[in-house]
């Protein structure tokens, strides 16, 4: 530990002040740059109580102890609200794990090279729109604005580029809670996200779409009622536009159109999970508005430490404790995240949305999400979205990318309606039914559109 | 660090070499391993029930029909004044409420003889017994794919059983044997000869003419799905059992062409979200799907032409009048060798999407006529009229000694049995509730047929009267005629094209995301029933408009939204079953007055196929509110016959846990909503089916 030379609080007055002037992140040194030099080692843009949960908790709670009812107050100023009444009311515990300085660790390795490689190129145009400042066009990958000072770019870099891989595929098994505690359903689900433009690889534009910005599908294969649902959402460059949704329903063997802007609807029974929900940034950004940096300050993020591959075979984390029958959440491990924008926005666009505002914490570091509550339209706290981001490592095993680097996604995700008290768990897994398998990189993108990403193909993939 | 390998299989040489499973990766449906192959399979087991409560048997079955119990005066009409007058001769049956002697003693049913058996009472003896239950079945459904890469198997099995009883009211033709002429049916004895044939399927000359499904009285086991397919890019190939779905209306099927219907089940009256998703019937073939652009797709098939399968006579949701013996000759005609085939193709252009399809195909539904029953059965020489009949056919007509008029009426449409027709006023009843004419029906089972001549049948041209006199001749001297009819199929083209529209209004507003298409389809020539069910086929235009309109709006923060749909077609030839609309709006004749239909008026003479023109007219508005987490569904649903009847199906959906789901729907039927006579509508052929469905499903 370094001597400390500033007062206690010291590192949450300076991010006050960060918000007020609209700086950039980082305290005692700008973090952009500091990541720019040493992305291995970032702690010194930031005083240790920004650090070290020991500190910040002025010793009350320490890495490698379990936040319980008994000490969650000494973090409370580090959670949502929906995190802290978990913790307080509903026997959930978390175990605290050691921060990670080290950036590299904290994305996907090529997102990180193409947002080093194109950091100050990246601006809004006339129209809200993300695009390269030295072409004009669409943007050509990593994050736009890596030193965000607005909720407009913290939030354009998630929009962008959500897996923060030119494609991803995720096997997708959900677990569901009823109020009461007891299982409800399980669903299997392949989720397929393809960007065609804001892209990390060789081809900055795939198959010349430069008017799109993504093809994204989910299709269903367990259980019975539901394998065979499948949905297409095509999405626009432009970000002021609701992106159509194809579906295709067992009960009618064929696709059919759906409105755009149900966006806010659970897509099978039981689960929580809305499209709107996705990274916390689910619809196109233009879509909503009234954004704003309302705190900069530190935060309790599920990010490495919580992949299961090496217990489990098919990466799944059974782990489970809390709530009424003890099977509500799953085992977490957090860190203290030293900066985090806390961003609210309003679903202008959507003026019949239960949802009447959203508060995401997103990780200064990496603009990526960190934290997701939404509020209905009375300004009732309503749902708390809760993903694990980090590395595909555990102990001595990873899931390697194939420049030999671990492969980075998201682990899990709790996602709880505190109003009807139901919880999906979803994991991220190697493998669901049907052979599908998670991948974030494929030798030939064409056979993953052509397969996943058209209509014809969740025609194919639906319910015979 | 080192690179996770996580093996499936093994590298055995054991049989894990070629078969292993990793229950590692079970779960929610299973997967696993065969051949290299992932395997992947669901399912579940589903009891279904519908409690009848109209009260009544479907009045199309023998327990259902309105004459059961219902005395009915017959006078014999006299052929040698072309039926006008009666052979009465004005004999009374009995005096101060005294029978008289008769020649010969009543048979059953029969009061009120007279002495030379030419005028009576007759009363079906065929009870009237009201079922309790309409459907109790128990279902199986297992969907299972392998895939290889681009490469896979996929399938499912269906096993449907049913025990029969348990609330039901069997009819068993052996019951009614020993009466008259007894009931050798002439058609495939599992349908006709004993109790219901619930789930079979055969057709003349053939048991089973479908390829994947073995089907018997009380059971139905098919493989709706089964089939290979390759994917290649851009391009996606079946091979196998399969089922088309084409087209943006929902009910209505105006696209919807590739595929008939398997009406055996539950008939229409389903869940009705859930659309044609049971009934929809597959087909062997190739279907061919290429996402020709981002935007464009075509779609293309050949399949082995398969008919609608129609609901077994006396089953709970039979439409054809059970004294009717029905002829399928898919077999006979090797309609089983033909082939349909079509091609689709779909732009989708943001908001805006079109669509064009070319389908030649043998219609499913077919075209039904008069044929021969080839039963060769003379008529009972019970009553006078039989015994004068059969020794006229054998003196006059050459019949061999003993057998009576059973040679001419075998190549008649006719045949005497003790469970067919038995009174005018039930011949126009049936005739008009299935929107045929009572009075060209009986003109053509003449015309079609010189051997109805010989025994004396006459052309009466439109008279009701003399149409009754010669109808209770017949039936009198028969003790009940079934009629033969015979079903055969015809090619045609159909042509259609469509488009929709996304409307972009303010948001959050009605008019805001409201999904609009409209699809047309024409069908030059197609070969219809003719009302007379005469022996050239009516062959008309048919030209198929529809609109959809959907709507998901939130009226409540607190719950989802609502979704709205809107639909109507109109139908310019036909009504939404195939049947020609110049059948429809008949009314019933009846010599005293008998009304067998109390929404359907009754005279002297009656109006017989004054037909509905400008076409028929369907309207459906459905509506579905899911609560939150989608844990209970509401919807309603109604078809409205714009010309006087209403489905209405409202329903419930719950959820109380994954592998478990509930259905409570109940289907209200009223054929005479409106609009004075039933006839008028198509729900009238569904006026008996009121009835609370539930459904407990448990999958896997």
């Amino acid at each position: 530990m370094r001597i400390r030379k500033y007062d206690f609080d010291y590192g949450r007055r300076e991010l006050m002040k960060k918000v007020a002037v609209g700086a950039g992140a980082g305290v005692l040194a700008p973090l952009w740059p500091t990541i720019v030099k040493s992305a291995d080692n970032i702690s010194k843009a930031y005083p240790d109580e920004l650090i070290s949960i020991e500190v910040n908790t002025k010793g009350k709670v320490k890495v490698g102890d379990f936040i319980t009812s008994a000490n969650v107050e000494y973090v409370k100023h580090l959670m949502d609200p929906i995190m802290y009444q978990q913790v307080l009311k509903q026997g959930r515990k978390i175990l605290i794990g050691p921060p990670t300085t080290d950036v590299t660790k904290l994305f996907p390795y090529a997102y990180l090279q193409a947002t080093l490689r194109n950091a100050g190129k990246g601006a809004f145009d006339a129209t809200g729109n993300v695009v390269d400042k030295t072409t004009g066009g669409p943007w050509i990958g990593g994050n736009p604005f890596p030193d965000m000072k607005t909720g407009e770019e913290a939030t354009a870099n998630i929009t962008l580029s959500w897996g923060r891989h030119d494609v991803s595929q995720y096997a997708v098994r959900d677990f569901d809670i009823n109020p009461d505690g007891s299982p409800a359903y399980t669903y299997d689900f392949y989720w397929t996200e393809l960007n065609t433009t804001a892209r990390t690889g060789k081809v900055p534009v795939f198959q010349d779409k430069k008017d799109m910005l993504r093809y994204q599908s989910v299709f269903f294969t367990a259980p019975q009622e539901q394998a065979g649902a499948s949905f297409l959402v095509p999405w626009f460059y432009d970000q002021r536009k609701f992106p159509d949704i194809y579906g295709y329903l067992p009960q009618f063997r064929r696709i059919r159109q759906f409105p755009a802007n149900q966006r806010f609807e659970p897509l099978v029974p039981g689960i929580t999970l809305f499209l709107s929900d996705a990274w916390g940034a689910g619809d196109p950004m233009l879509t909503w508005g009234n954004y704003k940096v309302v705190r900069r300050e530190p935060h309790l993020v599920p990010l490495n430490g919580n992949w299961k591959g090496k217990e489990h075979p098919n990466w799944e984390n059974h782990h489970r404790h809390g709530g009424p029958k003890g099977e509500t959440f799953m085992d977490t491990t957090m860190e203290l995240v030293p900066e985090c924008l806390v961003v609210e926005a309003e679903p202008t666009g959507y003026p019949r949305a239960p949802v009447g505002k959203k508060v995401m914490w997103i990780d200064a570091r990496t603009s990526m999400l960190a934290g997701y509550v939404t509020y209905d339209r009375r300004g009732q706290i309503w749902k708390q979205v809760e993903g694990a981001f980090g590395q595909q490592v555990q102990g001595d095993v990873s899931n390697n990318d194939s420049t030999g680097h671990p492969n980075w996604s998201w682990t899990f995700v709790h996602i709880q309606d505190v109003q009807s008290g139901r919880m999906s768990l979803l994991n991220h897994v190697k493998q669901i039914s049907g052979g599908y398998s998670s991948r974030y990189e494929v030798p030939d993108e064409g056979v993953v559109y052509d397969k996943f990403l058209t209509q014809a193909a969740i025609a194919r993939l639906g319910t015979v | 660090m080192k690179r996770v390998k996580q093996r499936i299989c093994g590298a055995s040489m054991s049989l894990a070499g070629v078969l292993c499973i990793s229950p590692a990766f079970a779960g929610g449906g299973a997967g696993f391993q065969i051949f290299g192959g992932d395997v992947t399979y669901n399912g579940f087991i589903r009891q279904e029930d519908a409690i009848n409560t109209s009260g009544v048997a479907q009045q199309a079955n023998q327990f259902g029909d309105p004459e059961n119990g219902r005395p009915i005066n017959r006078v014999a009409g006299d052929p040698f004044t072309g039926y006008k007058t009666s052979l009465g001769l004005g004999l009374p049956a009995n005096i101060g409420g005294i029978p008289l002697p008769t020649l010969l003693p009543p048979t059953p049913g029969v009061s009120n003889l007279n002495l030379i058996g030419t005028s009576d009472t007759m009363t079906r003896f065929i009870p009237k017994r009201d079922p309790e239950m309409n459907y109790h079945i128990l279902r199986f459904e297992l969907s299972n794919s392998i895939s290889w890469g681009s490469f896979s198997i996929q399938s499912r099995l269906r096993v449907v059983g049913d025990p029969g009883g348990l609330g039901y009211r069997d009819f068993d033709a052996r019951e009614y044997a020993n009466i008259g002429a007894g009931n050798i049916p002439g058609g495939p004895p599992r349908q006709f000869g004993s109790t219901p044939d619930y789930f079979g399927y055969s057709v003349d000359g053939k048991q089973n003419p479908l390829l994947f499904e073995r089907s018997g009285r009380n059971y139905q086991v098919d493989f709706p799905a089964l089939f290979a397919q390759w994917t290649n890019g851009n391009v996606t190939v079946r091979a196998g059992n399969q089922s088309v779905a084409w087209g943006q209306l929902l009910f209505f099927r105006i696209m919807d062409t590739a595929n008939g219907l398997d009406l055996r089940r539950h008939l229409i009256l389903g869940r009705a979200l859930e659309e044609y998703a049971d009934s929809r019937e597959s087909a062997p073939g190739l279907r061919l799907t290429w996402q020709a652009t981002d935007t464009i797709s075509v779609d293309t098939f050949a399949q082995q032409f398969i008919p609608t399968i129609l609901t077994n006579i006396n089953t709970p949701y039979n439409i054809i009048p059970s004294q009717f013996t029905l002829h399928d000759r898919y077999w006979q005609d090797g309609g089983y060798r033909k082939v349909n085939y079509g091609i689709r193709i779909r732009d989708e252009l943001g908001n805006y999407n079109w669509q064009a399809m070319f389908t030649r195909r043998y219609n499913q539904l077919g075209a039904i006529r008069w044929t021969k029953s080839l039963v060769n059965t003379p008529l009972p020489n019970s009553n006078v009229l039989g015994a004068a009949f059969n020794k006229y056919c054998e003196l006059a007509l050459g019949s061999p000694l003993g057998q009576g008029c059973g040679p001419q009426l075998a190549q008649s449409p006719l045949q005497a049995s003790s469970t067919g027709l038995q009174t005018a006023e039930e011949w126009f009843n049936a005739a008009s509730y299935i929107k045929l004419d009572g009075l060209g029906g009986l003109n053509k089972a003449v015309d079609d047929f010189p051997a109805s001549q010989q025994v004396l049948g006459q052309d009466i041209g439109r008279d009701p009267v003399a149409a009754g006199n010669e109808l209770d001749a017949f039936f009198m001297a028969s003790e009940g005629l079934r009629g033969h009819i015979e079903r055969k199929y015809f090619q045609e083209n159909v042509i259609g094209l469509g488009g929709g529209y996304v409307t972009e209004g303010e948001p959050g507003s009605l008019w805001d995301q409201l999904i609009i298409n409209v699809e047309a389809t024409y069908t030059p020539h197609r070969t219809y029933t003719s009302v007379d069910l005469g022996h050239d086929f009516t062959k008309q235009n048919e030209v198929q408009i529809g609109l959809v309109m959907e709507k998901y709006q939130r009226f409540f923060e607190s719950i989802p939204a609502t979704y709205m749909v809107f639909q109507a077609l109109h139908q310019r030839s036909s009504d939404l079953a195939g049947l020609l609309l110049k059948g429809y709006g008949s009314e019933n004749y009846s010599a005293t007055g008998v009304k067998l239909n109390a929404n359907v008026p009754v005279s002297t003479n009656p109006k017989i196929v004054p037909g509905i023109h400008g076409g028929a007219n369907y309207i459906v508005l459905a509506a579905l509110q899911p609560t939150d987490a989608y844990i209970f569904e509401f919807s309603a649903a109604a078809l409205i016959d714009v010309q006087g009847g209403v489905l209405f199906q409202p329903a419930l959906q719950w959820k109380p846990r994954g592998n478990m789901t509930v259905n409570a729907f109940y289907n209200y039927v009223n054929g005479h909503a409106f609009n004075g006579n039933a006839n008028k509508n198509l729900m009238s052929i569904l006026e008996d089916d009121d009835e609370f469905n539930v459904r407990l499903s448990y999958q896997f």
